[in-house]
């Protein structure tokens, strides 16, 4: 029962940031370009 | 049969030692640890044979030792040493006649430091028997049924006695040999047991040692060491393994479909397929954006020749027209022959997902502003470039995930569960043909 429990939940959970789409965006975007990035002063070669 | 309450007490009729009677109305035999004189209990203690030069197998329990064994109070009133021979190995066991007022006699063994509880198994059995020479004229494993449990052929093994002291329902003859065809279940061993003069169907359990020795006062260093895995030994798996696996594997099929399902959620079309030639580009587009909740998608196809590639350089910007990100992707498309056979590498299709900031106005500036022919870089070989954008697409990445996952976990419960068993069988005797 304790696993049932815990495996609804976690499916649900999972069902829910897979319908949101979270965890699918691209991984290789730079957004350092982006404006008011922390890291954009440091990382950006679009920044001299 | 013997009257069980006349005599508690005799003197061997071969040596004059005193010997206590300890064992019921079956007994038929009994001999003396002091000479080793089977004497006929049902003959006036006659002297029937002597067993000789006899080494006292290692146990620690003695004739008279009392203890509690599955609920039920018994006394040890006869010892056996037997073994048995196979080229150059030798196995050795003891077992222990206990009786029980109430119950009879059941055999209590002691083998490799295992305590199993042995009896005559009376209820039905199917096949009735199995001898050892059905088991080698067989082309399957032997299997039989009993009291709801199945059984599957173990070992034959012959054993022979080698050491004889106290009560027992039988005559023992040293070095008689009986021939013994075990089959195990889940829970019990079952055994076809022939001897010189009879043949009976025996049904073994493993005994909670501790316990058992403690009911027999036997503690501390006088516990005899375990060696070894027995056949019988529960295996220590969690009660409800198969539901887990079943469970575990149900909801890796449901993450699968969930999977499935999201992926053909993939939302509605806001930039339609749009062809750009490769003169056109650099070139700027744009789309609007209402659902923020999900995913964005830029979906980019290349037209490209055979062995040819293009490097694509894409900014986004957000409706304020500040840039979200930018990424760079290669499309490529390589065909050619070797000593497999034809081979393909396409990679004219490249998809940029997103999750946008905002609704409005999203700008999209594009660029290929390199590319080849095979390894070389010697100029855009871009034909055109067809470019598409949807929102509201969901992933299958996260479902995908967890089925991954909980497919892991049922697999490796299966394989825990196999190995289990592996160990439980490998001192089978049995050969599969293949």
């Amino acid at each position: 029962m304790v696993f049932l429990t815990a495996a609804l939940i976690v499916t649900v959970g999972t069902g829910y940031l897979g319908y949101r789409g979270i965890g699918g965006a691209s991984t290789d975007l730079d957004r350092s370009i982006r404006v008011g990035s922390a890291s954009n002063a440091l990382t950006s070669s679009h920044v001299k | 049969m013997r009257d069980p309450g006349q005599i508690r007490a005799i003197q061997c009729t071969q040596c004059g030692a005193g010997l206590d009677v300890l064992g019921g109305g079956r007994v038929t035999t009994h001999v003396c640890p002091y000479c080793g004189s089977a004497l006929d209990a049902l003959d006036n203690y006659r002297v029937l044979t002597r067993f000789t030069e006899m080494t006292r197998p290692a146990t620690p329990l003695s004739i008279g030792d009392r203890g509690r064994v599955m609920g039920q109070d018994w006394q040890v009133i006869g010892i056996l040493g037997l073994s048995e021979r196979w080229q150059t190995q030798v196995w050795t066991w003891v077992d222990h006649l206990l009786y029980s007022p109430t119950h009879g006699y059941v055999w209590l063994t002691l083998e490799d430091g295992h305590l199993i509880l042995t009896r005559r198994w009376r209820k039905a059995v199917s096949p009735g028997w199995i001898s050892a020479a059905q088991v080698e004229q067989a082309n399957a494993r032997p299997g039989a049924d009993s009291d709801g449990e199945h059984f599957r052929y173990f070992e034959t093994s012959t054993a022979s006695i080698t050491f004889a002291e106290g009560e027992f329902t039988w005559r023992p003859r040293q070095d008689d040999r009986t021939i013994t065809v075990s089959l195990l279940g889940d829970r019990t061993m079952l055994s076809y047991v022939e001897g010189a003069h009879e043949r009976e169907i025996e049904r073994s359990w493993y005994l909670p040692q501790a316990d058992v020795w403690a009911a027999f006062g036997v503690t501390g260093a006088a516990v005899p060491r375990t060696e070894g895995a027995h056949p019988l030994a529960p295996v220590r798996l969690p009660r409800d393994l198969s539901f887990l696996i079943g469970a575990s594997a149900v909801f890796a099929a449901l993450c699968g479909l969930l999977a499935l399902v999201f992926l053909a959620m993939n939302g509605r079309t806001v930039l339609a397929q749009t062809t750009l030639r490769a003169s056109q580009l650099p070139t700027e587009m744009a789309f609007d954006i209402a659902d923020t909740s999900r995913l964005a998608e830029l979906r980019f196809e290349g037209d490209l020749g055979t062995n040819t590639w293009a490097w694509i350089e894409v900014t986004l910007s957000d409706p304020e027209d500040v840039p979200l990100f930018e990424a760079g992707r290669e499309l490529g498309y390589y065909a050619g022959r070797d000593s497999d056979g034809a081979w393909t590498e396409d990679d004219r299709v490249t998809v940029i997902r997103f999750h946008p900031t905002q609704s409005g106005r999203y700008t999209l500036d594009l660029d290929a502003p390199e590319g080849g022919a095979g390894e070389a870089q010697d100029g855009p070989r871009l034909g055109g470039l067809r470019v598409s954008a949807r929102e509201g697409a969901s992933s299958a990445r996260p479902p995908l995930a967890l089925a991954v996952l909980f497919a892991l976990l049922a697999g490796g419960l299966v394989l825990w569960r196999r190995t289990a068993e592996a160990r439980r069988w490998q001192g089978s005797d049995w050969e599969d043909d293949d």
